[in-house]
C-alpha cells in the first residue's frame, strides 16, 4: 500500500482527480488550503472543468516530478515537453490560462500566457484579427488616425555596423532587397535589422535607390539603375 | 478594487487646492468637453442628494474623464442594451480578465504593442495602458530617459527618434462604450486628489525644545512617536534647498529613482508631467557621496545622536537617503529592515503619515508568516479609498499627522508606516541604532533569513558577528548590560503578572498560549 499522502480534487462538472499531495501542492491555492487543513474531503473546484483539470495535474505531475533529486529530466527536455504540451486549441489555451489563474500556478500561467504573447508576436493586424476572432470596429477615419499615431511600429529598422546609424524604412522598401525580403518573410523577431556588412553612407545610397525604385513603380515610369543597388545582391564589401 | 456600487453613487467635483504646485502638465485639459461620461442619466437625480463628503476631487490638471472614454463596468449595467466593445474587440480573449489580458501585454515589446493598437478598439485602449509602457521604459532604458508627457511618448521618441511624437494627438481616440473596472480604477487612482477627511485627523504628539533625556525617556524608550518642531532651525538645507538651488548643484548628477538611475533635471522634467497612481520616487542612501555639499548643508538632530552602526564604518548597511517626489509619491505601508528607528525630516512640501504599532497590522496589508515580505497590493491611493475609513471603528486607531517643512517625525522601530506627499516635497531621512534598540537589532540579525530581509549591505551573511564584534570593541560589555537589564525588565513584569491573578478585578481574565 502506497504511503503517499493523496488529496481529492473534484471538477465543476462532478470528476473526481486523486493526486498526490506534492503535486497537488504546485498550485498555490490548494496548497493554503492544505496548510490550512480544508483538504480532508474533496476540494470542490467549481472553476475549472474536468478536461481542464486533468490538463493541469498532468503539468503539476510533470513539473513536480522534474524538482525531484531522483529525476534525471533536464531543462531541455521539460521545455520540450512544454512545448508539446502546450499544442493545444486555443479555446483549450485559455482555459488553461483561467484555470492556472485561479489555482495560482505559476509554471503553468507564465508558460500559457507566453504562448499566447508568442502568437501575437510579429504577426499583422489582419492575422491577428483571424487568429482571435476580432472584428475591426474603426471607422476608416479612426483607422486611419490610429495608424498615424502608430505608424513607427511599422517601420523596419536597418542598422550597419560600427556606427550606430539606424535607418527606418518603410516595409515595401525595404522589401526591394532580396535579402531583407527574405528575413522579413521568415519573421525575423529583431526589429532591428543589423548590416554588418554595409557602411553607412553606402546603406544610404541603397536606401534613396529602393526609394526610387518604388516610387518609380508606383509612377509606372521607367527605374534607372544605379551602382549601389546592384551590389546589394552580390556578395557584400566591408 | 472600489466596489461598483460606491463609483456610481460618486459625483464629481473638482476642487482648485491652493498648495497645488503642479501645473505644466502638457495634456491640456481644456481640449476635453465639460460633460463627463461617467455620470448617466439617473444620476444627476442624485446629484443634489449627495453628501459632498462622498465627491472625489481631482488634482487640477487631471482629465475630467478617462483619456479614451473608458467607463467602470457598473455603467454597462445601467445602460441597458449595450454592448461592451472591450469583449467585442478582443475575440476569443474575452473570457480573460483585464489583469490577464494585460500580463500578457506585459510580456510584448513596443513594435507588438504599437501594432496591436490599430487591431480594434478595444486592443487601442489596453495597449495604451499606461504601466505597460512605463515598465518598457524602466526595463530598457537605466541609463536614464526624457519623460515626454506619457511613458508612451516618452518610449516611442527614445526608440524611434525619427518619428514625430508631437504630432500625434495627445489625447489620442476616444472609445465609446468601452467598460472595464480595472481600467477605469487605475485611471482614476492616477487622477485622484487625497479627500479632505483623510488628512483630518492630526493625533500625534509634538514638541518642541525637549531635552534628549526627556526625548529617550518618554518617546524612544517605550517606543512612541513623536512629532518634533524646531529642531532643524540651523539646516543650511531649509533656506536653500529649492528647485533652482539643486538645479544649479548638482542638475546633471545620477540619483537613485527607483528601479533606475536619474539626472535630477531629468527627474525635475518628469515629476512636472506626470500623473500615475504610483509616481517613481527619487530615493538615493548615496546622496552625501555623491553631492558633498548636500550633506554638509544638513546635521543630524540631536535627538538621534546615537548611531550604533558607525562602529562598521564602511561596511555599515544604507542609513541616510534624501528623498523627493511629487504629490502622490510616497512609501505604502511597511516596517523599516533590521529593526532600526528613523527620523524623517522636511525640508520643503509636506507629508501626510499614518503609523500603526508593531503589534497592530494595518487594514488590507498581508505581511507573510515569518515577516519576509510584506505584500500591500494597493497603491496609497487606493488604501486610501479602500481601507481609511475602516481605521475611524478601530480600538486602536493609527497615529497620524501632517508632517510640514521644518518638522522632524520619528519612527519607532517596528513600527508599521505609510507617507503620502501632499505636494512636491524634499527630505531627508536616517535610520539608527541606540542603545535603546540595540538588542532589537541584534536579535533581529541572528534570523536565518536576515540575509534576504536587510537591506543596504554587500555582505549580508556576516553582519550579525561583525556589527556585535564592532560594538565590543568600541563599546565593551554594553551588550551584557543591556541584557541584564533586559532580564531584570522581564522577571519584573512576570511578578505583576502573578499579581493580577490574585487581583478581583480580573474578571475579564482569559489565558492565551
Amino acid at each position: 500500500m502506497s504511503s503517499v499522502k493523496k488529496v481529492t480534487l473534484k471538477s465543476s462538472d462532478g470528476e473526481i482527480f486523486e493526486v498526490e499531495e506534492t503535486v497537488a501542492m504546485e498550485s498555490q491555492t490548494i496548497k493554503g488550503l492544505i496548510e490550512d487543513d480544508c483538504a480532508d474531503n474533496a476540494i470542490p473546484l467549481p472553476n475549472v472543468t474536468g478536461h481542464i483539470l486533468s490538463l493541469v495535474i498532468q503539468y503539476c505531475k510533470e513539473h513536480t516530478s522534474s524538482s525531484d533529486s531522483n529525476s534525471s529530466k533536464s531543462n531541455e527536455k521539460l521545455k520540450a515537453w512544454d512545448t508539446q504540451f502546450i499544442n493545444v486549441d486555443l479555446n483549450v489555451l485559455f482555459d488553461l490560462i483561467m484555470a492556472a489563474n485561479y489555482l495560482n500556478v505559476k509554471g503553468l500561467l507564465d508558460l500559457t500566457c507566453q504562448t499566447v504573447a508568442d502568437m501575437i508576436k510579429e504577426k499583422t493586424p489582419e492575422q491577428i484579427r483571424a487568429m482571435f476572432n476580432i472584428v475591426n470596429d474603426f471607422t476608416p477615419e479612426e483607422e486611419e488616425e490610429v495608424r498615424r499615431e502608430n505608424a513607427w511600429a511599422f517601420e523596419i529598422s536597418l542598422k550597419n555596423n560600427n556606427v550606430v546609424d539606424t535607418f527606418e524604412v518603410e516595409e515595401s522598401m525595404a522589401k526591394e532587397l532580396q535579402t531583407i525580403k527574405n528575413m522579413i518573410e521568415d519573421n525575423y523577431t529583431d526589429s532591428v535589422i543589423p548590416l554588418h556588412n554595409v557602411t553607412s553612407d553606402i546603406l544610404e545610397l541603397v536606401i534613396e535607390d529602393c526609394k526610387k525604385h518604388v516610387e518609380a513603380a508606383e509612377s509606372e515610369s521607367e527605374p534607372s539603375y544605379s551602382l549601389a543597388s546592384k551590389l546589394i545582391d552580390d556578395p557584400l564589401k566591408a | 478594487m472600489l466596489s461598483c456600487k460606491s463609483l456610481l453613487s460618486q459625483t464629481i467635483n473638482k476642487k482648485r487646492k491652493k498648495n497645488k504646485s503642479k501645473n505644466k502638465n502638457k495634456n491640456s485639459s481644456t481640449r476635453f468637453s465639460k460633460k463627463h461620461n461617467l455620470v448617466s442619466k439617473k444620476q444627476n437625480y442624485e446629484e443634489e442628494e449627495e453628501d459632498c463628503e462622498e465627491g472625489f476631487n481631482f488634482k487640477t490638471s487631471a482629465a475630467p474623464s478617462h483619456t479614451h472614454g473608458v467607463q467602470p463596468l457598473g455603467n454597462l449595467y445601467i445602460n441597458p442594451g449595450s454592448i461592451n466593445s472591450r469583449n467585442t474587440g478582443l475575440g476569443n480573449l474575452q473570457t480573460l480578465t483585464d489583469e490577464l489580458v494585460l500580463d500578457i501585454l506585459g510580456l510584448l515589446g513596443g513594435t507588438h504593442l504599437g501594432v496591436l493598437a490599430t487591431v480594434s478598439k478595444s486592443f487601442y485602449v489596453f495597449t495604451n495602458h499606461e504601466p505597460l509602457w512605463r515598465n518598457l521604459v524602466l526595463e530598457n532604458m537605466n541609463a536614464g530617459f526624457l519623460y515626454n508627457g506619457s511613458w508612451k511618448s516618452t518610449y516611442v521618441a527614445a526608440c524611434y527618434p525619427s518619428f514625430d511624437v508631437s504630432s500625434v494627438d495627445v489625447s489620442g481616440l476616444r472609445v465609446r462604450d468601452f467598460y472595464s473596472d480595472y481600467l477605469f480604477q487605475s485611471w482614476l487612482c492616477a487622477n485622484l486628489e487625497m479627500k479632505p477627511e483623510w488628512l483630518q485627523r492630526d493625533n500625534i504628539i509634538r514638541r518642541k525644545g525637549i531635552s534628549v533625556e526627556d526625548f529617550v525617556l518618554n518617546f524612544e524608550e517605550p517606543n512612541k512617536p513623536v512629532l518634533l518642531e524646531g529642531c532643524l532651525d540651523n539646516w543650511v538645507a531649509l533656506q536653500n534647498w529649492d528647485r533652482d538651488y539643486l538645479l544649479q548643484l548638482c542638475g546633471d548628477v545620477q540619483f537613485a529613482v527607483g528601479p533606475v538611475d536619474m539626472k535630477l533635471q531629468e527627474y525635475f522634467r518628469y515629476a512636472d508631467q506626470v500623473m500615475e497612481e504610483r509616481p517613481l520616487y527619487l530615493f538615493d542612501p548615496k546622496f552625501a557621496e555623491k553631492v558633498p555639499k548636500l550633506g554638509s548643508e544638513y546635521e543630524v538632530p540631536v535627538y538621534f545622536r546615537e548611531d550604533l552602526f558607525g562602529v562598521l564604518g564602511n561596511e555599515r548597511p544604507d542609513y541616510r537617503w534624501i528623498i523627493m517626489g511629487p504629490a502622490g509619491s510616497g512609501s505604502s505601508f511597511h516596517i523599516d529592515p533590521n529593526s532600526t528607528s528613523a527620523w524623517n525630516a522636511v525640508i520643503r512640501g509636506s507629508k501626510k503619515w499614518i503609523l500603526f504599532p508593531p503589534d497592530v497590522v494595518p487594514p488590507g496589508v498581508h505581511p507573510s508568516p515569518d515577516g519576509a515580505e510584506v505584500a500591500c497590493p494597493v497603491s496609497i491611493i487606493e488604501w486610501f479609498m479602500n481601507f481609511y475609513g475602516a481605521t475611524k471603528n478601530w480600538e486602536k486607531k493609527p497615529i497620524e499627522c501632517i508632517c510640514k517643512a521644518g518638522e522632524v517625525i520619528f519612527v519607532p522601530n517596528g513600527w508599521w508606516h505609510l507617507v503620502i506627499n501632499l505636494e512636491e516635497s524634499i527630505a531627508i531621512t536616517q535610520n539608527f541604532v541606540s542603545r535603546r534598540n540595540l538588542l532589537n537589532v541584534l536579535d533581529f540579525l541572528k534570523h536565518p533569513n536576515a540575509n534576504a530581509l536587510v537591506s543596504g549591505t554587500r555582505d549580508r551573511v556576516n553582519l550579525h558577528d561583525k556589527f556585535k564584534n564592532a560594538i565590543e570593541t568600541s563599546f565593551p560589555g554594553t551588550v551584557d548590560q543591556l541584557v541584564q537589564k533586559a532580564e531584570e525588565k522581564k522577571a519584573q513584569q512576570k511578578q505583576s503578572f502573578w499579581d493580577s491573578v490574585t487581583d478581583s478585578k480580573v474578571g475579564a481574565f482569559k489565558f492565551s498560549f
